[in-house]
């Protein structure tokens, strides 16, 4: 669905990525791993619009474009950045109806509200506080509920395990498989090293040095290979 | 009375600044250190056109805010990449820029001699000689400020502003163009800016470039330090708060010099202590 061409990306003269390609498919859970500085982060920035690569193209739906993040949102593609949440100060349904700033009519609101609460439920009780008054995990939940208010066709969130506990990285990653076994919507998920929660997503990349060194399902004996020589 | 008039007309001119300005550091975080120059750029507009053009207040006011808007769109677009510490010292530079402008165009501007005999305005032959007439002139675009600060609060470009100063990579991310909103808003500001600029010209009747420093552009921003970022009466209360303060030395009695003096010491505690003990202002809705 969103699918990366020979791109060089980095910023100013610093190059961080070199002649990477990769392939997003529709309603997979891809993951993209690597060590700190491989360009994991880039990679996820470039394909969004956030930084202008070098030299190569993005192509989505098999069609080339020019990407920006307000073409893409219009698409259906959203993007949850590294350590950034929510907007603390804001109630937590002003941070949801944020995401909705580009539609063209406000009559479904509601009907899109109460759709995306029923994926959501934990969250009803704290619509009116300041979403910097929950805790970690529920402001993910809110994160991924103002994504999901648009019912997005794909979703790329970096690093979303940051700064969480381990069992609420658990559960964050079992939020993402059940919303995209109930949605369709695919994911790209950037993680330094996502070793035990693997079996839940579809396709890994490895990425080191700029360059992708695995590509492929995500399970197998070469990614294990691959990651041990990769992360050990 | 005509004491209480004529402070009355300034609480006016510096109620339209703080408003102005607000929109910009409070309700954006856009730590702006340029409000003089517009503030300038508006005062000499009416100043040169109102003398030597022969232009009514009304059409000269609107090319300062012109004027403004152009040069704001402009140096907005290039502030727009900054933010931050970066972001008031960009903004500084124009208002250091602008005041060199001011002071050595002597063709122009006559320089350090300045421009005096500025006109006042007039409706429909009704000419606002009087104080008193010129204060209600003066208030109704406070008041007009006023419900525009209002309206941008509650509207929807008022959240995107929110939400960039809260977090603008996020916003970003959400699909916000916000070096759009950042350069319209800042825009905005600058235009209103123009328009107390020309009240105060017109109102002093004589203005020269050292009414547009960069040092009064911190005493705009102290003023709304003060009453309190992202509140529209907070802009108003710090306004009147920052205006009547140094008045009141005056009845002490002080020698000119001591009082003077005072008043700088008065502003600058009044900053720390603010910064200190309440860094959102007292009407603040958000702290820089």
């Amino acid at each position: 669905m969103l699918n990366l061409k020979n791109i060089d990306a980095g910023y100013g003269k610093k190059q961080v990525l070199s002649n990477v390609s990769a392939e997003f498919k529709s309603s997979a859970i891809t993951v993209v791993m690597g060590p700190n500085g491989a360009g994991k982060s880039t990679l996820l920035k470039a394909a969004f619009g956030l930084l202008k690569p070098y030299k190569g193209e993005i192509l989505f739906e098999d069609l080339p474009i020019k990407a920006t993040p307000q073409m893409f949102v219009k698409k259906g593609v959203f993007m949850g950045p590294q350590g950034r949440r929510v907007f603390q100060n804001m109630t937590v349904q002003e941070n949801i109806e944020l995401a909705t700033h580009f539609w063209k009519s406000r009559t479904d609101f509601e009907t899109a509200f109460e759709r995306v609460l029923s994926y959501f439920e934990e969250l009803k009780p704290f619509l009116k506080l300041p979403a910097g008054n929950l805790s970690g995990g529920q402001q993910q939940m809110v994160a991924l509920a103002r994504i999901f208010i648009n019912k997005p066709k794909m979703v790329l969130l970096d690093e979303p395990s940051i700064g969480l506990s381990p069992k609420l990285i658990n559960d964050t990653f079992f939020k993402i498989k059940e919303m995209k076994e109930k949605t369709g919507t695919a994911f790209v998920v950037v993680e330094h090293n996502l070793k035990t929660l693997l079996p839940l997503t579809d396709f890994a990349y490895i990425l080191k040095d700029g360059r992708v060194v695995y590509n492929g399902k995500s399970e197998g004996r070469i990614l294990e290979k691959m990651m041990q020589a990769v992360f050990e | 009375m005509e004491y209480f008039i004529n402070i009355g007309i300034l609480f006016c001119i510096y109620a339209m600044l703080a408003l102005s300005l607000n929109m910009v550091v409070g309700l954006s975080g856009l730590v702006s250190l340029a409000h003089a120059a517009f503030y300038g750029i508006g005062a000499y507009a009416v100043a040169i056109l109102m003398t030597a053009q022969g232009f009514n207040f009304w059409g000269a006011m609107c090319v300062g805010m012109l004027l403004n808007g152009i040069t704001a769109f402009i140096v907005g677009k290039i502030l727009s990449k900054f933010k931050g510490d970066y972001y008031a010292i960009v903004s500084a530079g124009l208002s250091v820029i602008v005041f060199s402008v001011l002071l050595n165009f002597k063709s122009l501007t006559k320089g350090p001699l300045g421009i005096y005999g500025i006109g006042k305005p007039a409706i429909a032959g009704f000419h606002f000689y009087s104080s008193a007439s010129f204060l209600a002139l003066a208030f109704l675009f406070v008041v007009l400020f006023y419900a525009l600060f209002v309206l941008i609060d509650k509207s929807s470009f008022g959240r995107a502003l929110k939400s960039l100063r809260e977090d603008e990579v996020l916003t970003v991310s959400l699909g916000y163009k916000t070096t759009k909103y950042k350069s319209l808003i800042f825009t905005l500001s600058a235009i209103m800016a123009g328009v107390a600029g020309s009240f105060f010209a017109s109102y002093i009747a004589f203005i020269d470039p050292t009414s547009f420093q960069l040092a009064e552009g911190i005493f705009f921003f102290t003023m709304i330090t003060v009453g309190g970022l992202s509140s529209a009466f907070g802009s108003v209360v710090g306004a009147a708060l920052l205006l009547t303060l140094p008045e009141a030395l005056r009845f002490l009695g002080l020698p000119y010099e001591t009082a003077a003096q005072l008043q700088q010491l008065i502003y600058g505690a009044l900053l720390v202590l603010m910064m200190a003990f309440r860094p959102q202002g007292l009407f603040g809705k958000f702290r820089v």
